[in-house]
């Protein structure tokens, strides 16, 4: 009798073990909790956007209606978490075809730097697997024109902005129209 | 060295006094004194900044003091004659509460840990930072009864332009600590009991969508606790087991859940309604009790916001809590009437979820995509619930095809909870979306940030219950045979 509860329960804890290493390795997973906060002073977390969050449930929950531009290709130098997106957006909504941009290409440090800069003080940024090597890892600025947030339609753009730094950011802050 | 000045003193000694009144009041049900103390803790600070916005020359936290202290004592006076055992357990309940809180605001500031972006979280806090520093920004209607008070209220009790650091995570073991005692309460073979919650934490603990809430700035793991706590309350009148910490123990759930979200009143009105009916051998005034527990909160932090309702103006809202109560009576009526029973009232718990889902095709085109889109956020994985709802399906059919005899009334009611809870979930939902487009809409959209995807918190104490209670008797079964 004792002998039969000890194998039952031994088979009910490594049948929930099983369920949580599928839920770690099979399935998709963000991120539990911000970490490292410098502050918790409650002005500085809204007004320099503290708190992380992954772009891919930024997208989910602010451009539901928006398009997605040159992602790239999973496992060939576009975000991994790309095909997560075919859930939502569908291929017509997003366009894997096309490399994702180089904004580095053309400008100067200075100019690079500013808009950069200009991009963290609205953006969130998270921590992802570069694209362009998974065992890296980017960070990413998500952020978009707070006006354009309703907008049915708004086109986002993921761009390379340096050796391990992306951004995914809305047309029209690249003057892209 | 760690430095002591990390810690919110007054804050955490609240906490403990308010510990050490729930552990004498619920003497009878020790385990549940650590969630329902934390429920008293969030009504008792929403209630101390509610004095402070009405009263701006009143420090919140000294407010705070005064009721915890009350508490204590009222508690004490209520328990006399009291064993000496009773009073020193309490104080050393009390003491690891207070510890416990302590620690979580220690490790929280050393790993800088905090809530994961969300715009409800930021929205949160910037209000209780109003709150903190006495410039109420009254919201605007719809917006303040969406954001709710009890939140952004306690929170505003941290350090000076701070939120209350490390408190969520007290509030997220409250929620494990009560699911755990209404496990307890359901099944009397101990090692089933512990085998089943520590396998559950298993699962739980490795469910992303489940550890967000460790952090996150919002009610959801709040909400969780207190549903937990209304379950063990109602299956006390189940079987008839009901004492009067019992009655206090729902009274202290229902208010804090008030004092939350004006849409708890809506996703908590199938419980209210199936508690008002289990215990209709109640004095009559208890059960009113549950009534007025529920809507005066609401009301008294409702008429501080920068509305009023059409026509009414700021006295609208002490008249909504009046209607409240009266549909209280009016429920209770029904109660008393020959041809209600129990199997009716289990129906028509059932029907709420049936009748939802038809006013959804009938009166909203994108029913179907929002099925569609819950079925990929539940298992598909978008909505960060990994395999764990896969899992519990699965487990589900296992345990009914192994054994399929008849299901006891603790299933029946507990089903009868979770079916129109959900129900009750899908319908906040769609106010929420009358009240933005004007039309219902889609109800669930893919991703974790979804409203419903993140509630479906509150129906895990339910969900955990009818699995037990399954697989106890499976367990039953095989002992039995074992045995032969």
């Amino acid at each position: 009798m004792r002998r039969s509860g000890f194998l039952a329960s031994s088979l009910a804890v490594s049948v929930a073990i099983g369920v949580a290493v599928t839920s770690f390795v099979g399935f998709p997973r963000d991120i539990v909790a911000t970490q490292n906060m410098a502050t918790f002073d409650s002005s500085t977390i809204v007004g320099q956007k503290l708190w992380n969050e992954t772009p891919v449930q930024l997208l989910y929950t602010f451009m539901r209606g928006g398009t997605l531009l040159n992602p790239g290709v999973p496992g060939e130098g576009g975000f991994e978490f790309g095909t997560r997106l075919r859930l939502a957006y569908g291929d017509e909504k997003i366009g894997f075809g096309n490399q994702i941009a180089d904004v580095r290409d053309g400008v100067t440090k200075d100019v690079l730097d500013t808009f950069r800069s200009n991009l963290r003080t609205t953006g969130y940024e998270s921590v992802t697997p570069c694209p362009h090597n998974y065992d890296l890892d980017c960070e990413v600025i998500f952020t978009w024109n707070r006006d354009r947030t309703k907008e049915v339609g708004i086109r986002m753009v993921f761009i390379r902005l340096g050796e391990l730094e992306y951004g995914v950011v809305d047309d029209s802050l690249l003057g892209a129209e | 060295m760690i430095d002591l000045q990390l810690i919110n003193w007054p804050v955490t000694l609240s906490l403990g006094l308010i510990q050490i009144g729930s552990f004498l009041f619920l003497r009878a049900s020790k385990n549940l004194a650590f969630p329902v103390a934390i429920l008293g803790f969030v009504t008792a600070a929403s209630l101390a900044v509610l004095v402070k916005i009405l009263i701006p020359s009143v420090d919140a936290t000294a407010v705070l003091l005064v009721i915890s202290a009350l508490v204590v004592f009222l508690v004490f006076v209520w328990a006399r004659p009291l064993p000496r055992k009773s009073s020193i357990l309490a104080f050393a309940a009390s003491a690891v509460t207070a510890a416990l809180f302590a620690v979580s605001q220690v490790v929280t500031r050393l790993g800088g840990y905090s809530s994961i972006g969300f715009g409800d979280g930021q929205t949160v806090i910037g209000i209780s930072e109003g709150f903190q520093a006495g410039v109420y920004d009254r919201p605007d209607g719809i917006i303040g009864l969406k954001r709710g008070f009890g939140l952004p209220a306690y929170q505003s009790l941290g350090f000076e332009g701070e939120f209350l650091v490390g408190f969520l995570p007290v509030v997220f073991l409250a929620a494990l600590v009560a699911t755990y005692v209404l496990l307890s309460n359901l099944i009397s073979n101990r090692t089933l009991l512990n085998v089943s919650f520590a396998s559950l934490l298993v699962i739980l603990l490795s469910t992303e969508s489940v550890t967000r809430h460790v952090y996150l700035m919002n009610t959801h793991s709040l909400t969780w606790t207190i549903f937990a706590v209304l379950l063990v309350g109602l299956l006390k009148f189940v079987k008839s087991e009901q004492d009067k910490s019992t009655w206090v123990m729902v009274c202290v759930a229902l208010a804090t859940a008030s004092m939350l979200r004006a849409d708890n009143l809506l996703i908590l009105a199938p419980t209210l309604m199936l508690l008002t009916w289990l215990a209709r051998s109640e004095p009559k005034l208890h059960r009113v009790g549950f009534w007025v527990a529920t809507f005066v909160p609401f009301a008294s932090w409702a008429t501080i916001l920068g509305f009023g309702l059409p026509g009414l103006g700021l006295f609208g809202f002490p008249l909504f809590a009046v209607l409240g109560v009266l549909l209280g009576l009016m429920v209770m009526w029904v109660t008393v009437r020959p041809w209600a029973n129990d199997k009716m009232v289990q129906w028509v718990a059932k029907g709420i979820l049936l009748g939802t889902l038809l006013l959804a095709f009938a009166l909203s085109s994108e029913t179907w995509t929002s099925i569609v889109n819950m079925f990929i956020n539940l298992f598909l994985g978008e909505g960060l619930w990994g395999a764990t709802p896969l899992f519990l399906v699965l487990l589900y059919v296992a345990l009914v095809s192994l054994d399929r005899g008849p299901v006891s009334q603790q299933q029946k009611w507990i089903f009868a909870v979770v079916v129109s809870t959900a129900a009750a979930m899908v319908l906040a939902k769609f106010g929420n979306g009358l009240s933005i487009s004007g039309q219902l809409g889609s109800f669930v959209r893919i991703g974790w940030g979804d409203s419903l995807n993140r509630m479906s918190l509150y129906l895990i104490p339910g969900i955990v219950a009818l699995l037990i209670l399954r697989a106890e008797r499976v367990w039953n079964r095989f002992e039995g045979k074992s045995k032969r």
